[in-house]
Order: C-alpha cells, then structure tokens, then sequence
C-alpha cells in the first residue's frame, strides 16, 4: 500500500495511458480530445508529486521488497515533478502538429506517456537492472515516435536511426551490468557501494562495466563523442516529438546520473572507484560537448539542427556541474543543486524553443531559418516564446539560463576547476551568435507572401505563455533556486543516502 | 522610506512593460509614456545631484538592499556615491534626449520604445549597483536590446568605402560585448573567491581590498581591462564600436555613445582602479600607452571617413583614449596621478555629453539630406541655421574649446601625464591636431562651401529636435565652466584611489 502511495504519481500515469487507449478504441477519435485527456491525467499526477514531496523516506519507509529496486526521496519527486511539467508543456504543444498525430492520437499520447513513466522510473530505480528496464521503457517508444510520419522518408530514417544507435547504447548498458555483476555478484546500487567500500583497489571487471553503462547514458544524453545521431534523428522526427525527445529522456537520465554517483559520495570509495577519474571523464564529456555542439550549430540553417546541437552543448554545462560534484570541491552539495537547477533552466528553455519553432513551422512544414523569417509579424507570442528561450539557453541575464550558468559556473570555479569556467565562458558568447540568429530571422525581416500567420489553440497560447514567463521567473526570482538550493543540500549534508 | 534609486532605474522599465500591451498604432500616447519616464527618471537622478553634489563623498549614500540568494552573498543593492552620482545624472541627460531624438523612428515604435526603455533601466542600473552580480545583470539589459535596436532601425553604410551593414554590426556588437560581459563575469567569479569574503557586495570588497594579495589584484586587474576595454572600445578590441555606432539609428548612436561606451569606462574605474590599486599601478604603463594608441589610432581612422557617423565614432575611440591615458597617468603617484584620475572621469562625462549631441545632430541632418557622407552635404548653414549652428558647436567641444567640457577634460589628463611621463604628452598631442583636422573637415564641407543644389528646400529643427539639442549643448557649456560641480564629488573617491 506504501508502495502504491509512494508511487501515485507513477500509477497515474498508467491510468492515464491505460485511458487513452481505450479512448481511442471506444470513442469516435475527435481533434484535441485525447489531448486533454492526457493532459487531465499528467495535472493529478502532478498534484500527487506535489503532495508526496513534503513526505520524507524516514515518514514513510517503502517495503524491503520494493526498497530493493526503487528508491523514493525528495531529490526523486523533484525530477518526477519536473518531468510530468515537460510533458504536460510538450503534450499542450502537440496537437495539430501532423496528420499522424490526430489519426491515432490515443497512441502518440500512450507512447509519450509510456516514454514518460519509463522517465519516472530511471530516476527512482535503485538496481542497475531496474534502470536497464526503465531505461528500455524510455527508449522504445522513442524509437517508435521518432518513426510515426511512416509516410515520410526523413522521419522513417529518423525512426531507424534512432532504434539502431539506441540498441547500441542499450546493449553497452546490458553488457556494462553483466561486468559489474560478474565482479561483486550484484546489481543492488548500495549492495555494490558496500562491496567496494570493502574491497581495496577497483576490480578492473568493474571499471570495464561502469565506463560502458557511463557510455550508454551519454549516448542517451547526446553527450559528444556519442551525439552524431542526435541531429538527423530530431530533425527527421516530427517537430513535436523531437520538443519531447530533447527534453525529456536528458532530465531523466541526467537526474539518475546524478544519483548514482551521489548516492555514493561519501561512501570510502567513490562510485565505481572512479574517483577523480570520474570527474576527470566528466570535465572532458563537458568541454568536448560544448566545443563541438557549438561549433557545429554555427553553419546551419534549418533551426532544428541548430536546436539539436545546441542541445549537445547543453549537456556540456551540464556534465560541467557534475564535475563540480567533486571531493575538490568544498561544498560539493551546491555542485548538485547547481545542477539540478541549470537542469531545470535547461529543460523548460529548450522544450520553449522547441515548442515555438515546431508551433511556428506547422502550417507550412518548414523549420528552416528562413521559414522563420517575419515570425514576429505573424505570431507575437510564438515569436516571444522563441526569443525569451533561445536568450535563456544562451544565458542572457536577468533570464533562466543565466542564473542556471552563472550558478554553475561559480560552483565549477569553487572546485578548482577554473579552465572549465573560462572554456564555459567563451562557448557561452561562441552560442549567442546561432541562438540569435534565429532571432535576426524571426524578427529582423519581414515574412515572405506566401507564409500564412500561425494558429493556435488557447491551450497553445497557455503553454506558450507558461514556458515564456517560466524563464523570466526563474531568473529574476530567487525563491526556486533557493528552493533547488535547499533540497540539495538536505539530501546531501543531512542524509546522504537518501 | 521611499526607494528612490529604484524608481529611477525601474521608471523606464515600467513604462516599457506598459507600452507593451498597448495597441501598436498608438504611437502619440507610447511617445508620451517614454517622455514621462525617462523624464522622471532624469528629475530623480537631478535630484539625487542636487542633494549630494557639493558634499564629499567617499562611502556609499542612499543604499537600498534586499536580500536576493544569501546562500551565494547576492544581495539586491543600491546605492550612490561621488562616481556614480555624476553619471546618473549624464544618464538621465542622454537617455531623455534620446528618447527626444527618437521622434523621427516611423516604423514598429512600439517594439522600439519598448527595447530602448529596457536598455536604459539597465544604463541606470549599472551605475548605481553595488551589488556586482546585479551589476552583470544591468550591464546586460543594457547590452542585449542594442543587438535588436541596431539591427532591426539601423542604417546601412554604403557610398564611398567598405560598406557596413546593419546586421553584421548588430551581430558583432552583440558578439564583443557579451565577450567583454563574460570576461568581466569571470573576474567577477575570481574577485569573489580571491577576495576570500564569498560576496558580490562591493562596499564589502571595498572595505577589505587591502587584504587581495598583489598578484591576484593584477590577475584581477588583467581581466577587466580586457573585459572593460572590449566595452569602452580600447584598440585592438574596438572594431566593433565604429560598425555598431555608425549602423544604430540616431537615438541609439546616442546612447550607445553617450552611456554605454561609459559602462566600460566606469567599470574599470571603480572595479580596476578602485578596488585593485596594485594591480592598476602595475599596468599602469600598459594604460597609458594603450590609451595614446587609442587617441592616434582613432584619430587616423577618423580622418580617413566620408561618412559623418562612421567618423563621430572613431572620434569615440580616439576620445576614450584620452581615459585610458589619464588612468595610465596614475602610475605618477601624488598629485599629478589625482589630476589625470580627476581628468579621465571628467572626460567620461563629457565625451558623453558632446557626442549624444554630436550624433543627435548628425542624425537629424541624415533624415534630412538622406545622406550620411559629409561631402554630399554641403552648405548647409544657410539652409538649416539651427542644425548648423549645433553641429558645429559640437565639433567645437569634441575638437576641445576651452569653454566647453571638452578641453577641461583633456587638459588635466594631459596636465596629470606631463607629471608622469612627458614623451606619452608629446606623443598624444598629434591626436589632437587630428581631431581638430578631421572635425573642421567635416564643418567646411558639410555646413559651408557651396550649396548642395539637392539641398534647396530643407526644413529646419523642428522643437522635438530642439529641446534635446538644447539641453545638451547647455550642458556642455554649463558644465565646461564649471566643471567642479562633477568633480568635486568624485575627487575625494579619487584621492582615496591614487597610490
């Protein structure tokens, strides 16, 4: 029962999901209506989350059973929370984006929700198995998604694309598992940490298996070197899947990052016994992803593989925070809330932009920098939206994104990592000049005849305006950071096993 | 208690969220709601001078704080003193004759207004912020709207020459200056960890600036003065001023010239010499020298223009050098240091004044002749007296009249680094020749000579043109004769500077 209550938010979306399918099959399918329905669903998941994070593990303990393979804490209903945020954002956003999508939409909905629960899942999970299935969870439908325009070579490719580099990753993920396995004889997170707290010196199975399963996740992330798929995939997957596919898995599996290597900090040996390799790998995951995300973006003209890279880059500042997470580091608690934050800033400035340009690029299908053009002529908020969002995942002050970096950076300067601040620096100018063309299409120029203004739905309109006014709130003021802040800091320097 | 400083920088910010949801046809009552605020912005920092002018000044007055993230020591806090003061007050000037100025913007004034008002919250807010984060963040509200300004009612520079276009110079001002925000972050960052204190707050970096050890202070040191020097267009990161000045529409020439280009200046005043007085000592020679290339680079490159703005902005560089070497002349310790220090902050306010005025006349004759290029206009004191009249007054203070701010300014930096190093005197004053040149140059062939037959029927200023030039010109003279009245705050700050 615990169980159960623990994870309402989970068991929410299950209903949610099991009530779209049947929608779908029972009623006349009717434009917008399984939308809503999905989105009623996410709201009371939401509303759970809220309630259940004031409730702490000692309140409630989960039974030995379950404890075994989830773990359910602030820190978790914090991401859960967030995550259920971006969906409802991305599911708002969606309807009317293809012809697909309103044929079948009880299975677009189901997917992004089966995605989503898959999301919930890796973030709680306390075994490495239980993540390789939630991992699973998150990634199959994906795959599907990215392929559901069936009638369109590029978002066929896309489909496919996907499905053979995820396999990949989710083989290396298996594969990494049965080498930590075979040297301690478990896959339980704190069973493990035990097991090389007792033993001197990392067996070398275990350093093989933990690089392939850190490789798997930055395949999943599109961290450079493992991003080359992330450009063709979101720019052949329909718009509204890639405002999904970009946001949503990232969070997700960078929380569980987080995590792992958290749940361990002050364990005698550091996760894996990587120590200060681990933040070493880290360090160059971040300048390695941020070089190339955005010396890559520079020369594109289709916003979408702008977007993409630019994602690339942002989990560059990202890995930046998780290297801060470091025993250099004196107060390595705000290396995590640093973030947890910029992981918040990241996700709603990017599912904002993504949101805008699949929103904007609709009527006529084209997503590139000129069918932008005059954007602000035709559509004010969309345009807005575009612009507060792209300025926010440029760190442009008094925005999200600068906070978010501005946060980072002094955490990553406090861990004595001071390269990695100038390198932040100067790919943070390097990003304006993409991030901004955009803007100088959608605002400098006028629109070309032939495009037509953009609808949208009062729903739209409301997500919009929410991503919008979510970035200017988060940057100007400080109550949700102090409030990441706090969280981090409890879990960490109260309880760290939490 | 009433938060005063607040009022004057958010007034602006106000009117822009409020012009913001009116109907865009609006354009008389957005005009007024401008007017208004930046109107009262200026009677607020006019007031604050009044009050504080004629006392020494050495700490902070009028400090509003809030807290904002304790965790990280960042606090929202305002406040003024002898530095801050004077440039609030030339913010104020500039800022509502620009907003004068901008009368002749005809199209989508609505999104004008609306970011030319935010970039003058932001001006305001740099001056008086002593907190060092929410200083970053004025710094880029004033920055980011010019990338939108310049780009979307920006001019192109075509006839004679290479040509500029309004976009690439929107893109790298942009580019330069959030370079220059990012390095200045940086030493921020490093300020805040080698000061050991953990805090933005500058009055406390201030009261232990002894305890900064040497080396870090000229690390510290090294790193504004490239991060400032982007912003306040010290050669060889300037390139990026003479595009984005020339390109702007008049209102922004003016306030990108007039204010902007000061945030540098400030910057590295009260950041650089201020609070790292080892570390200014110690680049002092590399100052003074930047500066006199400065001034003669400037000069060369101003001489070489046709085109009014272009040539106005090179003006710029080539003004701001006259900063950059009184700073330098601070390595001359004792009272030669303090007259230099009092010259570069003089000069600050008066190159701010003169060359509002300076492109604001030049503006307004563009939208008359539809030419930018000096030669095309010709003869234009008989057509256009009022212009005419202004334009070369402004010459006439940029060129150093005694009388006007100008000279003041100049002559105690050059008095100041006489105390220093004599040859960087010798050394500088072919830069003024060149300014004289280039500036009389552009009076004989734009203003007199013969009569452009293109030119027959032009109307002269009208009275929204009028005012703002008035009130600059009247500054410029008012404050040329009595120049105490901006320096005698500053120099008790400045004497606490000095070695």
């Amino acid at each position: 029962m615990v169980a159960i209550v623990k994870f309402s938010p989970e068991v929410g979306v299950v209903l949610t999901l099991l009530a779209t399918i049947l929608a779908d099959l029972v009623f006349a399918p009717r434009k917008g209506r399984i939308a809503h329905l999905t989105l009623f669903g996410l709201l009371l998941s939401l509303v759970a989350c809220v309630q259940l994070a004031h409730i702490s593990k000692a309140m409630m303990p989960l039974p030995p059973e379950v404890a075994r393979t989830l773990v359910s804490t602030q820190l978790t209903m914090l991401l859960k929370g967030f995550l259920l945020i971006l969906t409802s954002l991305a599911v708002a956003l969606a309807p009317g984006s293809f012809v697909e999508e309103e044929r079948n939409s009880g299975e677009f909905y189901a997917l992004i929700l089966f995605s989503l629960l898959g999301g919930m899942l890796c973030v709680s999970s306390n075994d490495l198995l239980m993540f390789f299935i939630a991992f699973e969870l998150l990634s199959l439908p994906l795959y599907m998604l990215c392929g559901c325009k069936r009638y369109e070579s590029a978002s066929a490719e896309a489909g496919l694309k996907y499905f053979v580099n995820g396999a990949l990753s989710s083989a290396l993920l298996l594969y990494g598992i049965s080498w930590i396995y075979g040297s301690f004889g478990s896959t339980e997170l704190p069973r493990l940490a035990q097991a090389m707290g007792a033993s001197s010196g990392a067996p070398s199975g275990a350093v093989v298996g933990a690089i392939m399963i850190m490789v798997a996740l930055l395949f999943k992330v599109s961290a450079a070197p493992f991003h080359s798929w992330a450009p063709d995939v979101y720019t052949g997957a329909p718009p509204s899947v890639s405002t999904f596919l970009s946001t949503v898995p990232k969070v997700a599996i960078v929380g569980f990052t987080a995590r792992l290597f958290w749940n361990y900090q002050d364990a005698p040996n550091a996760f894996l016994q990587l120590g200060s390799a681990w933040v070493g790998l880290f360090a160059i995951v971040s300048l390695m992803s941020m070089l190339i995300g955005n010396l890559s973006a520079l020369p594109q003209t289709d916003a979408r593989k702008i977007l993409a890279y630019s994602g690339v880059a942002q989990i560059g500042y990202v890995f930046m925070g998780l290297a801060a997470c470091s025993a250099a580091n004196p107060d390595p608690a705000r290396g995590l809330a640093a973030t947890l934050f910029y992981v918040l800033t990241y996700g709603v400035a990017n599912l904002g932009a993504w949101g805008a340009l699949s929103v904007a690029g609709r009527g006529a299908g084209r997503y590139t920098l000129d069918g932008l053009r005059g954007l602000h002529q035709r559509s004010p908020l969309t345009a807005a939206c575009l612009a507060v969002c792209c300025m926010s995942l440029a760190g442009v002050p008094p925005l999200a994104g600068f906070v978010g970096k501005f946060y980072l950076f002094r955490t990553i300067y406090q861990a004595k990592i001071q390269a990695l601040v100038v390198f932040g620096i100067l790919n943070s100018t390097i990003s304006l000049f993409y991030y901004f063309k955009m803007l100088k299409a959608a605002y400098f120029s006028r629109p070309d005849d032939d495009t037509s203004g953009v609808v949208l739905s009062p729903l739209q309109r409301l997500a919009l305006q929410c991503c919008l006014w979510s970035n200017v709130a988060l940057g100007l003021w400080p109550g949700l950071m102090n409030a990441a802040d706090r969280v981090a800091h409890q879990l960490i320097t109260i309880n760290p096993h939490l | 208690m009433i938060p005063w400083l607040s009022c004057m920088i958010w007034l602006p910010a106000l009117a822009a969220l409020i012009i913001s949801f009116l109907p865009s046809g609006w354009t008389r009552l957005i005009r007024l709601f401008a007017l208004l605020a930046t109107g009262g912005s200026l009677a607020l920092a006019a007031t604050v001078f009044a009050e504080l002018w004629n006392t020494p000044l050495t700490g902070y007055r009028m400090v509003e704080s809030l807290p904002w993230f304790p965790a990280l020591g960042i606090q929202y806090k305002l406040g003024v003193d002898g530095m801050s003061l004077s440039l609030l007050l030339l913010t104020g000037l500039v800022s509502w004759t620009a907003i004068w100025m901008s009368f002749s913007i005809q199209e989508r004034v609505k999104e004008f207004y609306v970011l030319t008002l935010i970039a003058i919250s932001g001006v305001y807010g740099v001056f008086a912020a002593v907190d060092l984060f929410f200083f970053v963040v004025f710094y880029e509200l004033a920055s980011i709207p010019m990338y939108f300004l310049v780009g979307i009612w920006g001019s192109d520079k075509l006839g004679s020459g290479r040509p500029i276009y309004r976009e690439t110079a929107a893109t790298k001002l942009l580019l330069y200056l959030q370079l220059g925000g990012g390095i200045v972050l940086l030493g921020i960052l490093a300020l805040y960890f080698g000061s050991g204190q953990q805090t933005f707050d500058l009055q406390v970096l201030l009261a232990g600036k002894s305890a900064i050890a040497a080396g870090t202070q000229k690390l510290l040191f090294a790193l504004f003065l490239v991060g400032f020097g982007i912003e306040a267009g010290l050669v060889p990161f300037h390139t990026w001023l003479p595009e984005g000045h020339s390109s702007a529409p008049t209102p922004l020439s003016m306030l990108l010239a007039g204010v902007l280009l000061k945030m540098g200046g400030y910057g590295l005043l009260r950041l650089g010499v201020q609070l790292l007085p080892a570390g200014a000592v110690a680049f002092a020679p590399v100052l003074a020298t930047l500066g006199v290339v400065n001034i003669l680079y400037g000069g060369l490159c101003a001489l070489r223009q046709s085109d009014a703005k272009v040539m106005i902005a090179y003006s710029s560089v080539s003004h701001m050098g006259m900063f950059f070497l009184g700073l330098g002349a601070l390595g001359a310790g004792g009272a030669a240091a303090l007259t230099a220090l009092t010259g570069a902050f003089f000069q600050l306010f008066s190159h701010g004044i003169i060359t509002a005025l300076l492109f604001a006349v030049t503006g307004a004759i563009y939208a008359r002749t539809h030419s930018r290029d000096v030669r095309a206009w010709g003869g234009l004191a008989g057509q256009i007296p009022f212009l005419s009249f202004f334009f070369v007054a402004a010459c006439m203070g940029s060129a150093g009249l005694p009388g006007l701010t100008g000279f003041v300014a100049e002559f105690m930096v050059l008095l100041g680094t006489a105390g220093y190093q004599v040859w960087l005197v010798v050394a500088a004053l072919p830069g003024l020749l060149l300014t004289t040149l280039y500036l009389l140059r552009a009076v004989q062939y734009g203003i007199f000579g013969p009569l452009n037959p293109d030119h027959q029927e032009l109307r002269d200023a009208g009275w929204s043109e009028k005012i703002p030039m008035l009130i600059l010109g009247a500054s410029a003279l008012w404050f040329g004769l009595v120049p105490s009245w901006v320096t005698s705050t500053a120099i008790p700050l400045l004497t606490e500077v000095k070695p």
